[in-house]
């Protein structure tokens, strides 16, 4: 981080605090206060954190994505629709902007992974986090566990020049999808046997994967569903507080909580809101 | 005569098996499941000898497993006369399935094939006819397409493998099983004999 950047983070931080921002309007006077204002704003939006999405094809990476930063949201198209790997920005509820790349599936076979690795080996090193979505329903952790010792794990070191991997946020897409099914569609959420059986599946993963990602914990591993929208404001808190320095550009609140509730318990949140909370 | 399951965990392999024979061979949960071979005595209507049907466990769940099971795979499979290659028709990896035909070329070698799409009652888009109990006319467009894929990806690394030899089933509602049972009792009735 340069010194400029580290500047408004710190005006920003400062800031946060309405008694902070009045002070210092009172010292630069309001013209300048508001120029300040736009600087910060301005540079929240350029150089976002980075988030490469990645996993073996079909896990979901691309729901996903589409699910986490909803689409009214997006600022941007393709940035680059030539490469496999599809760069994309979105601004967040609570401002702020995240520069997400949806990476190709892996494992789809031999010939095209010595493709795509290629783009993983590229991508990978610049970017602040790494989602790696696996699928919870599936059981082929061979292969992720070679993904990891070959391509994932390699390309990260380059990149933060340590062994420690400290970006890395492992994803559990399709937990809804995960026999015995018991998914209460009323509370958007696993009835308590189908919560253990989930559970059960994080600590196996932790197991398997041991060997490639020391020190994953079966708490670190967050579970969701793209597809019923479950835990995805949980999924976006990790991937912001993974995003390390450049998190003070990502907001605190990232999305409405009752957004995906039974449609009668929004109509009841969006009633209560209105009438004790001024709208 | 023997005929081999063969897959990936969790494609559906010994449900698939359980159900032509009316077997009750081990199911798996999502931890590691069938360790070792089962293997039973059958009889195929239309097949004057018994056969026996081995079941093994399915490659691709961890690189801890893979050698142990690899070295299953090239023991049995010179002393089978058909192999039923199980896949589910939903996945797109199919890295670990080119991986295992290059590495058990030799112990395959000219044996039949058949490769079996299981779960076709949940493929998309995702409507499968209750009342007639098949796939909607859109599944049957779906799996026919995967089948084409799968060959695709099969092809470069078994030369044997033809478009006519991919079939398809839903294994809890039983459509399909008799295609099955035919394609392996026409494959074992053709097959010479292995002693």
């Amino acid at each position: 981080m340069d010194k400029r950047t580290s500047f408004l983070r710190g005006i920003f931080e400062l800031t946060q605090s309405g008694k902070a921002s009045d002070g210092l309007r009172e010292i630069l006077g309001n013209e300048t206060a508001q120029q300040l204002e736009t600087l910060v704003s301005h540079e929240r939006a350029t150089n976002p954190p980075k988030v490469a999405v990645i996993g073996k094809a079909g896990v979901g990476k691309t729901t996903t994505i589409n699910n986490l930063f909803s689409a009214e949201l997006k600022v941007s198209h393709a940035l680059r629709g030539t490469s496999e790997a599809h760069h994309k920005e979105y601004g967040l509820r609570g401002g702020g902007v995240m520069h997400v790349i949806d990476m190709p599936g892996l494992g789809e076979g031999i010939a095209e992974d010595k493709v795509f690795e290629e783009i993983y080996r590229e991508e990978l090193p610049k970017v602040d986090v790494v989602l790696y979505v696996m699928q919870a329903d599936e059981r082929l952790l061979g292969e992720d566990q070679r993904i990891f010792t070959d391509v994932v794990l390699p390309a990260m070191r380059k990149g933060n020049g340590s062994g420690k991997v400290k970006q890395l946020v492992v994803g559990l897409n399709k937990v809804d999808l995960m026999e015995p099914r018991q998914w209460n569609t009323k509370l958007n959420h696993p009835e308590p046997e189908m919560a253990d059986t989930i559970a059960r599946r994080c600590r196996d993963i932790t197991k398997r994967l041991a060997g490639q990602v020391p020190g994953l914990a079966a708490e670190s591993i967050n579970f969701y569903s793209a597809d019923r929208r479950y835990r995805l404001d949980d999924l976006m808190i990790t991937l912001i507080g993974a995003a390390g320095k450049a998190a003070w550009k990502l907001p605190k609140d990232t999305a409405d909580p009752f957004e995906l509730a039974a449609p009668e318990v929004q109509e009841f949140v969006r009633k209560w809101r209105a009438e004790n909370q001024g709208g | 005569m023997r005929v081999a399951f063969l897959g990936k965990c969790g494609s559906g392999k010994t449900s698939l098996v359980n159900a032509l024979f009316g077997l009750d061979f081990k199911t798996g949960g999502y931890a590691a499941t069938t360790l070792d071979l089962q293997r039973e005595i059958v009889r195929i209507p239309g097949m004057p000898e018994p056969v026996e049907v081995v079941d093994t466990p399915g490659f691709a769940e961890s690189v801890e497993t893979e050698q142990q099971y690899r070295a299953l795979y090239q023991s049995l499979l010179p002393t089978v006369d058909h192999i039923v290659w199980v896949t589910s028709c939903h996945p797109r990896v199919f890295r670990p399935d080119q991986e295992a035909l290059v590495d058990l070329a030799d112990a395959i070698g000219a044996t039949g094939m058949t490769v079996v799409l299981t779960k076709a009652d949940t493929i998309g888009p995702n409507d499968w006819d209750e009342a007639a109990g098949r796939p909607s006319p859109g599944q049957l467009v779906s799996l026919r397409e995967q089948a084409g894929n799968v060959f695709a990806k099969f092809a470069p690394y078994s030369t044997a493998l033809g478009i006519e030899s991919i079939v398809w089933c839903a294994t809890p509602t039983g459509w399909g099983l008799d295609v099955i049972t035919e394609h392996i009792r026409a494959a074992l009735t053709a097959a010479p004999a292995k002693g």
